[in-house]
């Protein structure tokens, strides 16, 4: 059995329990543990519960476990909400300066260990009320019998930019807690032991792996508007574009964003934007300019639970029909979904290398598990980054082309992919217009059909159907296949691998084009496929069943709660369908 | 052929004859032919409309984006490659209604480009319909009865938003017209040129003949104004309800001119350069 531990830190948002928890995460990496955080927060600063679960296990997850082994609760909110959450048998710890309330009987039958801790009396005693949250770092470490260099180590790194007498400080506190006698905590025996020398590297979120991404494809230019759960990696280029001499501008609305980013592509630097549900909603247009004038960009959509503003913090995966048909008329465009959190990173480099390639906008669909949850990396494999820019002009000699006839912009009618020349370059003048145009640029009028142009655009993209888009996980002789999509990825995972693979799985990555080759033959290799998405219609596998038939074939395995799914109703279609 | 022609790309303007817009087309080549501007380095975008078709008759690399959002596109352009002259065109509906949110936000920004506005207060390729420029109580085919609300005025719109060079010119005074978007594009800042170019087919009320009634050239104002002050600048569009053509307002405040071409950033990272990224990966 993998060892695990999966521990649930929760207090009034803006006390700090994300630090909490990021900060544990960051010691079981470095005992070696592969982690996963998932944050349950609320659209306010400070106030209203919030918490984090943290999951260490040997095994690589890429997400938690449906019961907490821990609770560690500051607040009563946390109890109310999570204590049901607490495996029979798990401990629930809290902060004795609040008069938790809960249900004895319930704590007895399911054997529930319950220690209050002296949070609030120590940080009072030995630092200042801020490091609450290093206080019970302390004694979660404590209770896990973490070895308090570890511990310590990681606070020094967490606080290195804030000065040496933080750091002090915040040891002093930390020591506190590690030191703290006390009778109740004997018989708890939650020994976390070193699985390995190794340190399994920085803990971070998705939306960070895919601002990185986006810095090694040589993206120099980002611009967008704060939403949640999409901010961090304007966030995240904000301060590490200008070290490499690039810019964000953070605009007025989402239809700037896009627009800005469509003229410093045309003018040739690799742009992007990143926005969730309501920002796709306005850059809608935006997608069709970029597609219809061959201008390529990259946008992110990390969605969230809809329509309108919906959930904010919560989980869905509903914009997909939007994107997928969306926008008036008809155009190309590329749908990219990481599954993993690796795929954050890689995928985000392949993401501006197709839009480069093909010249039409490119969707990273992530979501709020995949953009927003925790994970440790090790590495990033330098040799896998490659820049592919396509067609591109870079000097135009003069006999070739003099301006006195416009640079054929929109030329090439077989694989039509035409060449690309940025505004700077001598002899390569030319007309970029939304409206329907010829090779030129020009506008064509109402003489000329429009039926050629239109198909220029949309073929060029018919050799991506052909792609091995979906990655699959097998078992000679199984007979159905569970597809998910982004975060629901590893959540089917988790569940098969906890039912000894008695189904195969696959992670849809490229959902635009579809792979249809692959599909098709996945159709003749099992008899039955279910979808799994977190959304209420089953937009994925009903785009299957559009561009593919095979209905009978084809089922759906649907969470629409905000929450995420729960393994257990993954293994229990498992279960249903063998 | 005159140098002008140079920055034409020959192609016939669909604007009806006798369009305002023809008179801004040709002060804005001649205003670049004396600048000498490279036509390599000459971008000019544009929104939708019918003063939109401008940026398909010149010799430049032109962009024709969707309705009111040249000044994203046309502030991507400069971002990314600030070596290039800038040229933002488009409508009073493209600009004040549709696009209304982006002005200030740009001339807030106050990025080394020039927006040049064809103002014939009427929307004229749909037709006639009423403009957020158009006066109350005008008529058109959306407002039979007379339009309800007031006219906005972009001068104090601009000033209000940060524009750091706000000038007016009118379709009818083309050499003042040339020497505005010369000093306009001159400007190392966000210059706003708002054209009074009137719509022969649709605004029978604003006439060239009307506009020559009503509009006062600044230069032939005895009294001049300060124009490095925004305090004068406002109260002068506000005591001429707009009705002004030269420079209003000019403050220059920075040159853009040496930032990088991002252009030439787009790169792969060096192996040491990427290993120092994934290091800032830890919290």
């Amino acid at each position: 059995m993998d060892k695990d531990i999966q521990v649930l830190i929760g207090g009034i948002q803006g006390e700090g329990v994300l630090a909490t928890g990021a900060y544990y995460l960051q010691v079981l990496s470095r005992m070696g543990y592969h982690v996963y955080g998932k944050r349950h927060f609320t659209s306010r600063i400070k106030g209203g519960n919030s918490a984090m679960v943290a999951y260490g296990s040997v095994e690589k997850r890429g997400c938690g476990k449906d019961q907490m082994d821990i609770i560690m609760a500051l607040d009563q909110d946390t109890v109310d909400i999570y204590l049901k959450d607490l495996r029979p048998g798990g401990l629930l710890l809290y902060d004795n300066a609040i008069d938790i309330q809960y249900n004895k009987n319930d704590a007895e039958k399911n054997e529930i260990q319950v220690i209050d801790l002296p949070i609030t009396e120590l940080v009072k005693e030995y630092g200042s009320k801020i490091m609450k949250n290093v206080c019970a770092l302390g004694f979660l470490s404590r209770v896990t019998v973490i070895k308090p260099e570890i511990v310590e180590g990681v606070v020094e790194t967490a606080f290195r930019k804030k000065g040496k007498k933080i750091i002090e400080e915040n040891k002093k506190v930390l020591q506190a807690a590690v030191n703290y006698e006390f009778n109740s905590l004997k018989g708890v025996n939650y020994l976390l032991e070193s699985v390995s020398e190794k340190d399994r590297g920085p803990v971070v979120v998705g939306n960070d792996l895919i601002g990185m991404g986006a810095v090694a494809a040589g993206c120099r230019f980002m611009a967008g508007y704060p939403i949640t759960p999409a901010s961090e990696i304007m966030q995240y280029l904000s301060t590490v574009l200008p070290r490499f001499k690039g810019r964000v501008i953070q605009t007025e609305d989402e239809i700037s964003a896009i627009n800005m980013i469509i003229g410093s592509s045309y003018a040739g630097v690799r742009s992007m934007t990143a926005t969730s549900g309501p920002g796709i909603s306005l850059m809608i247009e935006g997608l069709g300019l970029s597609s219809m004038a061959e201008v390529p960009i990259v946008v992110v959509d990390a969605q969230r639970k809809g329509p309108s503003t919906g959930l904010p913090t919560k989980l869905e995966q509903s914009d997909l029909n939007t994107l997928y048909y969306g926008g008036h008329g008809e155009f190309p465009l590329i749908i990219l979904a990481p599954a993993t959190f690796e795929d954050c990173f890689y995928d985000t480099v392949e993401a501006f290398n197709l839009a480069d390639i093909y010249q039409c906008p490119v969707i990273i669909l992530s979501d709020s598990l995949r953009s927003l949850s925790y994970e440790n990396i090790d590495s990033i494999d330098f040799d896998r980054i490659r820049i592919n820019r396509g067609k591109i002009v870079q000097e135009i000699d003069q006999n070739q082309n003099d301006d006195t006839e416009p640079f054929k912009r929109y030329g090439n009618l077989e694989d039509g992919i035409s060449k690309r020349v940025f505004p700077g370059t001598a002899n390569g003048l030319h007309h970029v217009t939304g409206l329907e145009h010829d090779e030129k640029g020009y506008p064509i009028g109402v003489k000329a059909s429009g039926e050629g142009l239109t198909e220029k655009r949309m073929n060029k993209l018919i050799p991506l159907e052909e792609r091995d888009g979906i990655i699959l996980k097998t078992n000679e002789g199984n007979k159905t296949l569970f597809l998910a999509y982004g975060s629901t990825f590893s959540y089917v995972e988790r569940a098969v691998k906890n039912l000894d693979g008695i189904v195969d799985y696959g992670g849809v990555k490229q959902i635009k084009p579809l792979p249809k080759k692959q599909l098709r033959q996945l159709m003749n290799d099992y008899e039955k496929i279910v979808v799994v998405e977190n959304n209420y219609s089953g937009q994925l596998r009903k785009i299957i069943q559009a561009e593919l038939g095979n209905h009978n074939q084809l089922e759906s395995l649907l969470d629409f709660s905000g929450e995420g799914f729960k393994i257990e109703k993954i293994e229990s279609k498992i279960k249903e369908v063998t | 052929m005159a140098k002008y022609q140079e920055y034409s790309n020959g192609i016939e303007p669909t604007w009806c004859k006798g369009c305002g817009d023809f008179s801004v087309l040709r002060s804005l080549q001649i205003a670049l032919s004396d600048l000498e501007i490279p036509n390599k380095n000459l971008s000019v975008v544009s929104g939708i409309g019918c003063s939109g078709r401008i940026s398909g008759y010149m010799k430049s690399y032109s962009f024709h984006g969707i309705h009111g959002r040249v000044l994203p596109v046309a502030q991507g352009i400069k971002a990314a490659n600030p070596k290039l002259t800038v040229i933002a065109t488009g409508g009073d509906g493209d600009g004040f209604a549709i696009g209304s949110g982006h002005f200030i936000h740009a001339a807030k920004r106050d990025m080394d480009i020039t927006y040049i506005v064809m103002d014939n207060q009427i929307y004229g390729l749909t037709k006639g319909h009423t403009s957020p420029i158009s006066e109350k109580g005008f008529k058109t085919s959306s407002t039979p009865y007379g339009k309800e609300d007031t006219a906005l005025e972009p001068a104090l719109l601009a000033l209000s938003g940060g524009a750091s060079f706000v000038a007016q010119g009118f379709s009818g005074y083309q050499e003042e017209l040339v020497d505005i978007i010369k000093e306009g594009i001159q400007h190392k800042g966000f210059s706003f040129i708002h054209i009074y170019s009137p719509c022969i087919t649709f605004n029978k009320i604003n006439t060239y003949q009307w506009y020559r009634q009503h509009l006062i050239p600044l230069k032939d104002q005895n009294k001049k104004h300060d124009k490095s002050s925004l305090k004068e600048a406002m109260e002068l569009v506000v005591d001429k309800e707009g009705m002004l053509t030269g420079l209003i307002y000019q403050n220059q405040r920075k040159s853009e001119t040496d930032a990088p071409s991002l252009v030439d950033q787009t790169r792969a990272l060096s192996k040491e350069e990427f290993d120092d990224l994934f290091q800032r990966l830890y919290i």
